[in-house]
């Protein structure tokens, strides 16, 4: 019979025969001197905050957790899956925005305890306070000098493999939260997808500036390193944006060999580091360069490469990979060292997304039928295997949708429904597009609805159900469009026009924190829609880039 | 324009694709395309060209080009007096 490991014993493993070994580097700042934590560390300090939660009575409860301290997420993760609590990370809150998800997320997660570091999250600032009856604040507990003896104290959970561990929500749409029900076995079974797909082992050191509360940066960069018995070096995504070339310069001082992330990540680079920063750089180690999340454009790719092949960097450790929160992160990624490959289809390139590991199997489906279609044809891709999660949390039709859906046929198999179509040709998966029409910026996911009902709402000048929201190539960049029409008596008042826009922006930005580049009026009843009513919202694209909507226009 | 507007107006105008004369002093800095994205490209350019490192949330707090200007103008001048 063969055990199912789970995390804990992986920690534990690590601490007893690698306990001195770097786990993690937490960089901050310009001098690139990391904090670090040992493996033996890592087990120590969250074996000692589990065995608090577990008297605290919080195994198998909800805990929200977010932190600003990188160091004392990964501490506080951990714990959770030592505690056998089920954790639900999320980003520290600063704008009115992300306060308004922390509301949403306490009345959908139902979380009974708190572990922050920021005077920022109090339990009276959610809407029933009473509900939590922890907090656990990391500032002090890290001071707390009994911390040695609680160690001992801690009880290694029973866990079995279809156990939460903990819940990804789906970033994007603020209203309509999906809390992604991820199983310790879904944990373990991705990491070995990852580590197959990636070539990860206890050689390898990843490198991540992603947010370490989702899927890309907590599952491939924090919770991989300590399944492949490496180190992962951390960085703020903040710190990122403002200083890119500090990613480079912590490859190539650390000898990392794994890193990356979306498109935007590869494009800023490119686009901003300046030729006196690269000065001594030495990129040789890095053998996989992963993008994902988002769609990968192949300009971004050639310009990254172009422009850092002169330091070591080699073309083919470009290494896309495709993935959700719905199958844990990692669904195919490309064979190491093929680099970037990418299809000509009909006006667009499209990038090759490599095949799925471990047990992980694909199908794409027609998902009007419901039947698989053949090689090369596209359709909705579907999946399946142990790295699949258990569903979304208390959402059993949605569950149901697109956890369970089967094909037409076939064996009654439960597939995900990924919502994103492509094809498969020679082996190897290519994304095309989306089904649900979804914007994504700068790795973020927004519905387009979202940004539609948030610019009816304010203003009065916009016709009901009349908007489009799309995303639009602009050379190597893109933009986000939304076309609204206006009501008929809006029409002659052109000179109100711009505060209109300007409005709408405001609403979008801060509700969102989106920043729409266009917003183009049409007249009434010019919007494109199906025989029912519905936005067409891709015909509104290429409508739009040919000129082809009736735009208000003044007189 | 002063020194530190001159120079917010010549880093917004790169940032966001736009011509310097069509950036407005007065309107906000959201209104003119500052997500949380440029917002921290704006940070990094303020440093590298003024030497000053600023919190993220003065661009919430001055959200203007000429109330972040004149933040910046009293920031340099706590410097110099400290010197």
């Amino acid at each position: 019979m063969s055990i199912v490991k789970t995390f804990p014993d992986i920690l534990l493993q690590r601490a007893q025969s690698d306990a001195a070994s770097t786990a993690y580097r937490f960089f901050q700042g310009g001098s690139l001197v990391p904090e670090t934590l040992s493996f033996h560390e890592v087990w120590a300090e969250s074996a000692a905050l589990a065995a608090l939660m577990q008297s605290r009575g919080l195994a198998g409860e909800r805990v929200l957790l977010t932190c600003k301290s990188q160091r004392h997420f990964v501490i506080a993760f951990f714990a959770c899956l030592l505690a056998g609590a089920v954790a639900v990370p999320t980003a520290l809150p600063r704008r009115s925005a992300l306060q308004e998800r922390l509301q949403v997320l306490s009345r959908d997660a139902d979380f009974r305890a708190l572990i922050c570091d920021s005077d920022d999250v109090q339990p009276s600032h959610f809407h029933d306070a009473r509900a939590i009856t922890d907090t656990i604040d990391m500032r002090s507990w890290s001071q707390a000098a009994d911390r040695g003896h609680w160690a001992e104290r801690w009880v290694s959970p029973k866990l079995a493999a279809h156990d939460l561990a903990f819940l990804q929500y789906t970033s994007g749409s603020t209203g309509d939260p999906k809390g992604v029900m991820v199983s310790h076995g879904n944990l373990v079974s991705n990491c070995l997808a990852i580590a197959e797909g990636m070539g990860l082992d206890a050689t390898s050191s990843v490198f991540t500036a992603l947010p370490l509360f989702h899927d890309m940066g907590l599952i491939g960069g924090v919770l991989q390193s300590m399944y492949s018995g490496c180190s992962a070096s951390c960085m703020s995504p903040a710190e990122f944006v403002q200083y890119p070339e500090r990613w480079l310069q912590i490859i190539s001082r650390f000898g990392i060999t794994t890193s990356g992330g979306p498109n935007f990540m590869y494009q800023l680079a490119a686009q901003s580091i300046k030729p006196e920063q690269m000065a001594g750089l030495d990129l040789s180690t890095w053998s996989v360069a992963f993008c994902g999340a988002e769609p990968i454009r192949p300009e971004a790719i050639t310009d990254f490469i172009r422009k850092f092949e002169p330091v070591g960097f080699r073309p083919q450790s470009f290494y896309a990979c495709y993935g959700m929160a719905e199958s844990t992160l990692f669904i195919t990624g490309a064979q190491c060292g093929a680099g970037l490959q990418v299809d000509q289809r009909e006006e667009s390139s499209i990038v090759g997304c490599g095949h799925p590991r471990h047990d992980t199997e694909l199908a794409i489906v027609d998902p009007d039928s419901c039947r698989r279609v053949a090689e090369g044809v596209v359709g909705e891709i579907w999946v399946r295997g142990s790295s699949v999660a258990q569903g979304y949390w208390r959402r059993s039709e949605l569950t149901e949708q697109y956890f369970g859906a089967t094909i037409a046929c076939e064996e009654p198999l439960h597939y995900l429904r990924t919502g994103d179509l492509g094809y498969v040709s020679g082996g190897e998966l290519f994304v095309s597009g989306r089904l649900k029409d979804l914007i994504i910026h700068y790795g973020k996911k927004y519905l387009p609805q979202d940004i539609e009902n948030e610019a009816e709402r304010n203003h009065i000048a916009l016709r009901e159900s009349g908007g489009g929201a799309f995303c639009v190539a602009d050379g190597g960049k893109q933009r986000t469009v939304l076309v609204f029409e206006l009501k008929r008596e809006w029409l002659r008042r052109h000179d109100e026009w711009p505060e209109v826009a300007a409005t709408v922006r405001s609403a979008v930005l801060a509700s969102l924190g989106l920043t729409l580049d266009e917003v183009l009026f049409i007249k009434p009843g010019a919007l494109p829609r199906t025989s029912s009513g519905k936005v067409r919202r891709n015909q509104c694209r290429i409508d739009y880039l040919e000129g082809a909507l009736a735009r208000a226009e003044a007189p | 324009m002063t020194q530190f507007e001159q120079c917010l107006v010549d880093i917004l105008a790169e940032l966001t694709d736009a011509e310097r004369s069509t950036i407005s002093l007065t309107d906000t800095l959201d209104q003119q395309g500052v997500d949380s994205l440029v917002a921290l490209r704006l940070a990094r350019g303020i440093h590298d060209r003024t030497g000053i490192e600023i919190e993220l949330e003065a661009l919430f707090d001055y959200p203007s080009v000429r109330l972040l200007a004149q933040h910046l103008q009293a920031l340099a001048a706590q410097t110099a007096g400290a010197v």
